[in-house]
């Protein structure tokens, strides 16, 4: 498999929250507000990238019997690693992203890319692998916090991920006229149905879109 | 295939736990290096906590000082109480915590302040985000400004906020835990639920806020251990003590009130007294007391009295209501004896002052704390004054010196104060550098960046400095403007006179109406002196200047008057060619037939023309 497909394949086709419906969890309970789901997304990418490295680097050498529990000691050990590494330099954040951090050891992405792809693939590979896949899942994320929080604040606030300081925001829609349940769960969930259905919509469309011009063509080859 | 299995079932294992203590080292080593980072976090995040807490501006430095946790607190995940201080004021208490909510480890502080909940401060959490999470972000304004006796956090029509019984209801008990505890112990304001033991006290209807205000020690060691305000609106309604004395048992625990001049009541507590004797004795006490005059005895077992009687129990709290009424009267202090000339010369840092006199004391004045007032004398001649005051700064008794001399501050002196050693105290030893040598008239210790942290021990000396300073201006170092060189010249007969400089003058002759002394010159060189003298005659306002040379008078010249112009007035305007060339030491208008009629302008002129002629003598020696 050429090397960008695999970067991209994780990003567009194989986007682990619009099309492989994976690591819903903190998907929806961190998305509340953009610089949230940005650092969950920032946790997740560090711990696919560290995680598919050291799984790959080691492949050869771990038993088919008792792989699982091994991915599973070594995903719990590098999740557990990076949390305390985020209480220490990004506390604010380790405290708003709370149990779900923790919770990264079982994201269903991680085991998911470590089985699939880690456990066969080169580490170069599984680092281009697991780099496609969080930067999909973390753009997943950012989308639909972004969604969230404009429709239920009426703008964007942006912070430091080291202090939480805050460091600029905005507001366009008076809040007034904002939708407050989009920063709850309910809003979370209607929120990522339209987006699921926008994202098939416009996959959709440039499907038909390519089988009219492959129609085209082939009308064309007659 | 045996042996292949075997070998399998040992080495699976074996590979696995090598995983895992490789995993475990990892963990371990990310542990010690994030472990102090993470501490510190908590703890700066705990340290902004008790500012955001208690309104404190982030740039004011804070004072923390952990008090004792009762076991029930501890019992419930409360790990610190820390009193909150900004220099010695006591801004208030905040607890911290860590509980279980839905999960374990919430960890967060709660403060309180005056009688209130200032507010809450989650540090960290394992909550659900969304739920429990969402519920913590509400409970600092859910808490703040709630009455310390109220209940908190009731999930009632009120709230439409995010829920989470278990995690608030955990909460809930250890926030209203840590408001009782407060209660008891650091809160100057009684809750009010304790009002009627106060109210009962004075006898009065109602009050709306009572707060506990030190008590002097000479109280407490006779068994006062408190002593409060009682305010409805606004206004004191009286002032209680609490007391504990020992009668035939011990443990009399009593309230007594005061208010305008008299006995307000007495509120029994408690008491360990014989049933039918002293304790039917303590119950008649309220109503034998309440509205006596406080110069009136109390509690007199003579024949006018039927009730029940017990001497024993009776004579410790006659004794104690005593010491009450004089503490109330302000009876306490007792006259200052004079400082030393030691410390009145540091008062103006110098060493020179051999003597003082004493100034009479205005009532202003002695409302503000000045206990004594000096003319510091250097032989003779007043080289500065001095005010002894004591004020209540952060804690009562704060006593000092203040010098003055010319228009400016010349110095402070601490005698003595019950200031916090590194707070008020380190600021007091740095207060005679602070204002020597400022003028008088100017405010000082106006340094924003010093004052932060001793607002009160500041404020009591602005307002003590500025009132011995107001004091000092107006009455012992009123500036006069000098007189002309013309006048001078016509005091001393002369028209040559070019110049002049002012002499000191002696706190005799100031006494004495002498109001200025001018060595007036010729081209550089002293030829005579002259007095400027301010005296009364017949009236007020007799103003002339007279002059020597040599031994002698020189001449006089008045300035202004209010005598009768056909007597007193015309006889002053004669004066002048009288005393001229007189002998200064002989005695000065003696034998003149125009003094007849004039025995006061005559007196009043003679005594000042005389002090002077000796001052003047004097000083040729």
């Amino acid at each position: 498999m050429k090397k960008h497909k695999i970067f991209t394949d994780g990003i567009f086709a194989n986007n682990a929250a619009f099309m492989l419906f994976l690591g819903m969890c903190p998907m929806l309970a961190t998305t509340k507000d953009f610089m949230s789901a940005l650092g969950m997304g920032i946790a997740v990418l560090a711990t696919l990238i560290l995680t598919n490295t050291a799984i790959s680097a080691i492949r050869k050498w771990v038993p088919n019997e008792i792989r699982i529990p091994i991915l599973i000691v070594i995903i719990a050990t590098i999740v557990s690693v990076i949390e305390m590494f985020m209480q220490a330099y990004m506390f604010d954040l380790s405290q708003t992203l709370g149990v779900y951090l923790s919770l990264i050891v079982v994201n269903c992405i991680i085991l998911g890319r470590a089985e699939a792809f880690a456990m066969k693939n080169n580490v170069f590979d599984s680092f281009l692998d697991a780099l496609g896949t969080g930067v999909g899942f973390l753009a997943g994320l950012a989308v639909l916090a972004i969604a969230r929080e404009f429709i239920a604040t009426g703008g964007l606030a942006f912070s430091s991920l080291l202090t939480g300081q805050k460091l600029w925001s905005f507001q366009i829609i008076p809040t007034a006229y904002t939708i407050p349940i989009f920063s709850d769960a309910p809003g979370a969930f209607i929120m990522f149905g339209l987006l699921v259905g926008l994202v098939n919509f416009i996959i959709m469309k440039a499907a038909d879109h390519k089988k009219k011009k492959a129609a085209l063509v082939a009308a064309g080859g007659q | 295939m045996a042996k292949k299995q075997l070998s399998k079932m040992i080495l699976l294992p074996l590979f696995l736990a090598g995983i895992t203590l490789g995993a475990a080292g990892v963990l371990t080593g990310a542990h010690l290096l994030t472990a102090p980072i993470i501490e510190n976090n908590k703890d700066q995040k705990k340290l902004e906590g008790y500012k955001l807490i208690l309104s404190i501006d982030p740039s004011v430095n804070i004072g923390l000082t952990s008090a004792e946790i009762a076991k029930k607190l501890t019992d419930k995940g409360v790990s610190k109480k820390t009193k909150v201080n900004v220099g010695e004021d006591l801004i208030g208490v905040v607890y911290d915590a860590t509980i279980k909510g839905w999960e374990s480890g919430l960890t967060f502080q709660v403060g309180f302040k005056d009688d209130v909940y200032a507010g809450f401060n989650l540090i960290s959490s394992n909550e659900t985000p969304g739920i429990g999470k969402d519920y913590l972000q509400f409970v600092n304004d859910r808490i703040k400004g709630v009455k310390i006796d109220q209940p908190v956090l009731l999930n009632d029509g009120s709230y439409t906020g995010p829920t989470a019984p278990i995690t608030g209801g955990a909460l809930k008990e250890v926030l209203e835990l840590c408001a009782a505890d407060y209660a008891l112990g650091d809160s100057p304001i009684i809750p009010p639920h304790e009002y009627e033991e106060y109210i009962g006290a004075l006898n009065i209807e109602n009050a709306d806020q009572i707060v506990e205000v030190t008590v002097s020690e000479s109280l407490i060691t006779k068994g006062v251990s408190k002593r409060y305000e009682v305010n409805l609106d606004g206004v004191l309604q009286g002032i209680v003590y609490e007391a504990t004395v020992e009668g035939w048992n011990p443990g009399i625990h009593f309230l007594a009130g005061f208010k305008g001049n008299t006995y307000g009541g007495f509120y029994l507590l408690s008491s360990d007294e014989t049933a039918g004797i002293g304790a039917s004795y303590l119950n008649e006490i309220n109503d034998r007391i309440a509205g006596v005059p406080l110069d009136q005895p109390i509690l007199i077992d003579d024949e006018t009295y039927t009730g029940p009687t017990a001497p024993v129990t009776a004579a410790p709290i006659k004794e104690v209501l005593g010491l009450m009424a004089a503490d109330y009267l302000g009876q306490g202090e007792v006259e200052p004896e004079p400082t030393s000339l030691a410390n009145l010369n540091a008062a103006l840092n110098i060493l020179t002052a051999d003597d003082y006199s004493l100034v009479t004391l205005t009532q202003d004045l002695k409302d503000g704390g000045v206990l004594l007032k000096y003319i510091v004398l250097e032989n003779g001649y007043r080289v500065g004054v001095v005010y002894e005051m004591k004020v209540r700064g952060f804690k009562d008794g704060l006593h000092f010196l203040v010098g003055f001399n010319a228009d400016k501050y010349a110095g402070f002196k601490l005698l003595a104060s019950q200031e916090t050693p590194d707070y008020g105290g380190d600021y007091l030893t740095n207060v005679n550098g602070w204002i020597k040598d400022l003028p008088a008239a100017d405010p000082v210790l106006i340094d924003d960046e010093v004052n932060a942290g001793v607002t009160k021990t500041v404020t009591a000396l602005q307002t003590a400095l500025g009132l011995a300073a107001g004091d000092y201006l107006a009455t012992m170092n009123p500036t006069y403007p000098e007189t002309s060189l013309e006048n001078l010249n016509a005091a001393l007969n002369l028209t040559t006179a070019t110049s002049y400089t002012m002499l000191p003058i002696r706190e005799t002759l100031k006494a004495g109406g002498i109001l200025l002394k001018y060595d007036v010159l010729v081209e550089g060189v002293s030829v005579g002196v002259v007095y400027e003298v301010k005296t009364k005659g017949f009236k007020d306002g007799m103003h002339f200047l007279v002059g020597f040379i040599g031994e002698n008078y020189a001449g006089f010249k008045l300035l202004a008057s209010q005598e009768t112009p056909d007597y007193g007035g015309d006889y002053l305007t004669k004066v002048n060619g009288w005393i001229k060339d007189q002998p200064a030491s002989d005695p000065i208008l003696v034998g003149n037939p125009e003094n007849v009629g004039l025995t006061r302008t005559v007196n009043g002129l003679k005594t000042a023309l005389e002090l002077c002629a000796d001052d003047y003598l004097e000083g040729r020696i």
